[in-house]
């Protein structure tokens, strides 16, 4: 009790010098957890714009599917596997697919398509299809004889809205597949290979035209959270049968998009490392002018029977004090700062629009609200200044009592 | 029986490169209840010897025995410990914690004691009455006059309940009516206590009051006299 009352008036003590040391604390902390907040909220963006309207976060498939993925590796869709898949917590929604691969031609030209059969309903909560057509309607059941087709495929198929398309290809166990469409609406995805390669179909029209009743290829799982990917795949480990099937996250799925983000994210904390490396220096310049100034008082301290324990602990007090009370300022300006540019993310123009889009991401940038960016830097911050402070405290604490009062 | 015994001690800063040779063999006895004035010209070695006296600095060669105990044999955290419980300090200014009041800055040494908070509140009252700053026990050092903060000094320097009290050169800057009146309340508290008082000093009016007073030219002892 005694060394904190100390060490809290010693603070005050010189209020400009804790103000200044307290406001570097406050700024390093803002700027590398709005920053963080930034890059966090790109990464986001990044996968939501693939991730969340393609593969979704989590899919299970038949064992072996995605090294090998044909019609013959499918699955057979059971209530119980449905009910299973969706029991963690974080699962809210299962969206089935039946994938593969045909000819799809038109009256001109004829290009491969990526044929993806859809619950009509539940796509909804991935690709979100209804919101993403640019003309035409949507389906309105799983066995209607229609399809829907990314923008650049019907430029490429030279093929008109209302006309028909005819697709040829391989259904399951060899059999042909063969059927005529009428093509009912054109869908922009943010996903620029979506919209050269994909034709989508109501389920039950996919699955009788690849001849594979009541298969899927895929069932995927859509989160409230998707920082709980990890968490559910280790449930869904638990509860599904897993010598049948693979339980796959997006990051075994894309392991690209992982790795692109991992090194985007290695140069961000060089530069936040660069950062906390000048705050550093900072708070010992400061530490050490906090010593220097205080060493007369620190040799009396001594003389008079204060263990040198005691002058460490009184001292590392004070600096956590500032360092504490500076990340937490930092952290409740931080916060706020996220939050805006969350709620009204910055939006690019210009020819940054035409970039982003050819990456397939969506022209906008909304900064990360997650929790553990602000207390991680506030956390970093915390450490960085007791590691900077902890020579000089150790310094002070070694002082011989008559040349500290010499000083 | 002496409570501080100092046998053929001396210092030689710099030992090293140019000695310099603060004290030269100094034997000095100080029993219980004395009043001892340590006096010399400038760099004549009174306050090396307050400084060995009191365990803050070690002598190069010779022994010094307080309470039976020869510093020498202890180690920098006993010493410090030693100084806590049996050593009081009054130093020339700038003495006190300047973030604590007057009665803080007294029941410091106590808390470090380890004494309930009871005991040393009473205690530090006590002694600020006694030093008659009973109006001033929430005043800050800077709130207070240099003559309040010696007396403050002093009863921080008693709180600790020591065997002697060491004083460097305690009325140095004080003006002559703030001296007098330190010097009249430590000879007040020599008297009725028998606390052990000793000062390395220039001002003659400490000499005055002194009852002994051992001269140091060129850091020997040149005099040694006892007033009646």
């Amino acid at each position: 009790m005694l060394y904190l009352r100390l060490a809290w008036r010693n603070i005050w003590r010189n209020r400009r010098r804790s103000f200044i040391t307290m406001l570097s604390i406050v700024i390093a902390v803002l700027l590398a957890s709005v920053m963080r907040s930034m890059q966090e909220g790109q990464y986001d963006v990044m996968v939501n714009s693939t991730v969340g309207t393609f593969t979704s976060y989590i899919q299970i498939h038949q064992q072996g599917y995605w090294d090998d993925q044909t019609l013959e590796n499918s699955f057979e869709a059971s209530d119980s596997l449905f009910e299973d898949a969706a029991k963690p917590s974080a699962v809210i929604e299962t969206v089935p697919r039946l994938q593969s691969y045909a000819l799809a031609a038109g009256k001109q030209q004829s290009r491969p398509a990526m044929i993806m059969g859809i619950d009509p309903d539940k796509e909804q909560s991935l690709s979100n299809p209804k919101e993403r057509i640019e003309s035409g309607s949507y389906f309105e059941s799983a066995d209607e004889q229609a399809v829907l087709v990314g923008t650049d495929m019907m430029e490429r198929l030279s093929v008109q809205l209302g006309d028909s398309l005819v697709l040829i290809g391989q259904g399951f166990r060899g059999q042909s597949a063969t059927g005529l469409y009428e093509i009912k609406g054109v869908v922009s995805f943010p996903n620029p290979e979506m919209n050269k390669n994909v034709v989508m179909m109501p389920l039950a029209t996919t699955q009788n035209f690849l001849a594979a009743p009541n298969r899927l290829s895929a069932l995927a799982l859509i989160l409230d959270d998707p920082n709980s990917v990890q968490q559910t795949v280790n449930r869904l480990n638990s509860n599904v049968d897993t010598t049948r099937y693979e339980i796959m996250s997006w990051q075994q799925m894309m392991p690209e998009l992982q790795q692109a983000i991992q090194a985007d994210r290695g140069g961000g904390v060089i530069i936040i490392l660069i950062l906390y490396i000048i705050v550093g220096f900072g708070i010992l310049g400061t530490v050490l002018m906090m010593i220097t100034e205080r060493t007369y008082e620190f040799g009396v301290m001594l003389s008079i029977g204060t263990s040198r324990l005691a002058i460490f602990l009184m001292l590392a007090l004070e600096i956590l004090f500032i360092a504490f009370l500076g990340s937490l300022l930092g952290i409740a300006l931080s916060i706020p700062v996220a939050w805006y540019f969350n709620v009204n993310p910055i939006e690019f123009s210009g020819g940054m629009v035409e970039v982003m889009e050819s990456y397939g991401l969506e022209p906008y940038l909304p900064f990360s609200l997650d929790p553990e960016l602000f207390y991680m830097q506030a956390i970093i911050i915390f450490i960085i200044t007791i590691v900077f402070s902890i020579i000089p405290l150790i310094r002070a604490s070694r002082l011989h009592p008559v040349k500290a009062m010499r000083s | 029986m002496a409570v501080i015994t100092t046998k053929d001690v001396t210092k030689v800063y710099n030992s090293d490169q140019v000695p310099v040779h603060a004290l030269r063999g100094v034997d000095l006895e100080i029993k219980k209840g004395e009043f001892t004035a340590i006096v010399g010209p400038s760099g004549s070695g009174k306050t090396t010897l307050l400084n060995i006296i009191g365990g803050l600095d070690a002598p190069t060669n010779g022994r010094v025995i307080v309470q039976g105990t020869d510093l020498g044999t202890l180690s920098d955290s006993e010493l410090i410990d030693f100084r806590l419980h049996h050593i009081g300090f009054v130093f020339q200014a700038y003495n006190l914690i300047p973030v604590l009041t007057s009665i803080e800055n007294v029941s410091f040494v106590m808390q470090m004691q380890g004494k309930p908070a009871q005991e040393y509140n009473a205690k530090s009252e006590q002694l600020l009455e006694e030093v008659g700053l009973a109006d001033k026990i929430h005043k800050r050092p800077s709130e207070l006059s240099g003559g309040q903060q010696q007396r403050v000094a002093v009863a921080r320097a008693l709180a600790s309940k020591p065997d002697f009290v060491l004083a460097d050169e305690p009325t140095a800057n004080l003006d002559s009516v703030s001296s007098g009146d330190l010097l009249d309340m430590m000879a007040d508290l020599n008297k009725k206590e028998e606390m052990t008082f000793v000062f390395s000093t220039h001002d003659q009016r400490v000499i005055d009051r002194a009852r002994r007073i051992v001269t140091l030219v060129d850091g020997q002892i040149d005099k040694d006299e006892v007033k009646d």
